[in-house]
């Protein structure tokens, strides 16, 4: 396993030599000096650290930072630890900036295209890439959908979400969607933002307005009416195109309070395996993703589309609970058995 | 024998047979005989000793599934069929008068097989009453210091007693892998 080339700076002797036990003992890491450094620790209280920052920060290209100090550090590039400083954190640390450093680079959308591509099923996301990794759910569908449910829920009343593309009407009653559109075309209009949709739709087009449809009210829903706990489901993972919500940080641990009603929702089939993990025990999504190995952009999907059912809640719970227990999955008879139902039941 | 059986079981009527059925790769052994008592009221045959099916797995080897009685006279049966069980798919009916009872009654008989195993739970026909919600499942699991998958099926597809059957494993096993593709949810039967 690669071990990282780490400096440490403006450290006084003895912290800079407690340090480089640590880093040898728990991390992948090795100390070398300034020069040679991949990723670079400063001590912030020590002699001459502002002067050592700055120049980190003149440095092209730029090397990740480990800052260390008694007093919180705003507004600085870099991981900031609180002293005293425990060993597992500073480990933790080391061991985000190596994940990220391990995997290939973030596919950003096009700016210029009204539809972004959609992100690579293989591609990961960047958790420090803001613009790529997280997404506000206030700018797409799944919020309005969500602010259509209640009051459609609360009034009892058929209510229909007008953009300027097709309609969506809700049927409380029946607890029932529909939209005249299959799910190749929901999914391409998920990609866009809803201040894209009124763009493209003109200055002059009606404005998006939830409101009652009596007519529609009168009716029975058309077939293919889908059920709104679904609809919502899917939106919200098509939304994200594999983003987090900007209010769920990567290294937040959750929960699952309980399975996502998959024999109804639509999913890739890696859902299943990240449901059971994420019912099983708080992890972070970055954790969810390593012991999965799958990539980050799916499990982040599903932590959108169960946020936006309210399905996860996030314990106070230690950093070291969330570690994964089954980094290397030991093959029993047991889960060779196990395998091979999975196998037999996923087969064609 | 060991860790080769699934054990299905439920109230009458819940749709044991059926699920069984549509998963089995074999033709399914049924006990059916004529209802005498209650169970009467809500089908005219019912399954008095057991149900037997069979997955045949791509080494050649078998998983045997087992439905069992859903009468309570029949629970003596219970622990030897559970006997080398892989885990408990409970299958609840919604449309009966106290289906979180039936919860409450199956988890008591099946306590120390779930303890040792694992359990997922199928709620069927909420298409036909809707109340009480997967929420209050999960909620009455917990109280009764359960963890456990909870998905809605229907008896009749395969797709969705296969999906509860994963699930299963999978809450056993996170750390299975899984292949396939998209699950497309489509309208009942």
């Amino acid at each position: 396993m690669k071990r990282a080339n780490v400096a440490i700076l403006g450290a006084p002797p003895r912290f800079h030599s407690l340090l480089a036990h640590v880093l040898s003992q728990n991390c992948r890491a090795r100390v070398v000096a300034a020069e040679q450094a991949d990723i670079c620790i400063i001590d912030l209280d020590g002699h001459g650290a502002g002067e050592l920052l700055a120049a980190e920060r003149r440095r092209q290209p730029p090397r990740p930072l480990i800052l260390l100090s008694l007093r919180e550090v705003e507004g600085e590039e870099g991981v900031w630890l609180k002293k005293p400083l425990q060993s597992r954190e500073l480990a933790q640390a080391l061991e985000r900036i190596l994940e990220r450093q391990e995997r290939p680079a973030p596919q950003r959308p096009s700016a210029g295209a009204d539809l972004p591509e959609p992100r690579s099923p293989a591609g990961d996301i960047d958790p420090t890439a803001d613009e790529a990794a997280f997404y506000e759910p206030r700018d797409y569908l799944q919020n309005l959908l969500v602010a259509a449910y209640r009051q459609a829920l609360a009034t009892e009343m058929t209510l229909r979400i007008d953009l300027g593309w097709e309609p969506i009407v809700i049927y409380p009653r029946q607890r029932l969607v529909w939209v005249d559109a299959d799910d190749r075309k929901l999914r391409a209009f998920c990609r866009l933002p809803l201040h894209r949709v009124v763009r493209l739709r003109g200055e002059g087009g009606p404005q998006t307005v939830i409101q009652p449809d009596p007519e529609a009210g009168l009716r029975e829903p058309p077939p293919g009416a889908q059920r709104m706990d679904a609809f919502l489901w899917k939106v919200a993972w098509w939304n994200a195109a594999g983003r987090l919500p900007r209010s769920v940080a990567p290294d937040r641990p959750l929960q699952l309070r309980q399975w996502p009603n998959l024999t109804r929702y639509w999913h890739p089939p890696q859902a299943l395996p990240i449901a059971a993990l994420l019912y099983r025990r708080a992890q972070t999504t970055l954790a969810a993703a390593r012991v999965l190995r799958l990539p980050m952009a799916e499990v982040a999907g599903f932590v959108s589309a169960a946020s936006a059912l309210q399905l996860l809640r996030f314990p106070e719970v230690h950093a070291a609970a969330t570690e994964p227990v089954t980094e290397a999955p030991r093959v029993s008879e047991r889960q060779g058995l196990f395998q091979r139902i999975m196998k037999r039941l996923r087969g064609k | 024998m060991k860790y080769r059986k699934l054990i299905f079981a439920g109230p009458v009527g819940v749709g044991k047979t059926t699920a069984i059925a549509s998963i089995s790769d074999e033709p399914p052994i049924q006990t059916d005989a004529a209802a005498s008592d209650l169970t009467r009221l809500r089908k005219p045959a019912t399954t008095v000793a057991l149900d037997y099916g069979v997955l045949h797995l791509p080494d050649g080897g078998k998983v045997h599934l087992y439905g069992t009685p859903g009468q309570e006279r029949f629970d003596f049966m219970w622990d030897i069929l559970t006997e080398g069980g892989i885990g408990l798919i409970l299958l609840i009916d919604n449309n009966r008068a106290d289906p979180l009872h039936d919860l409450r009654r199956f988890l008591d008989s099946f306590r120390s097989f779930v303890a040792s195993t694992g359990l997922a739970v199928g709620v069927t026909r909420m298409d036909l009453k809707a109340q009480p919600p997967l929420e209050a499942y999960h909620h009455e699991l917990a109280r009764l210091g359960f963890r456990a998958p909870v998905l809605e099926v229907d008896a009749r597809r395969r797709a969705d007693v296969s999906l509860l059957i994963q699930a299963l494993l999978l809450h056993i096993d996170p750390g299975l892998s899984i292949e396939g593709g998209e699950h497309e949810p489509t309208a009942s039967p």
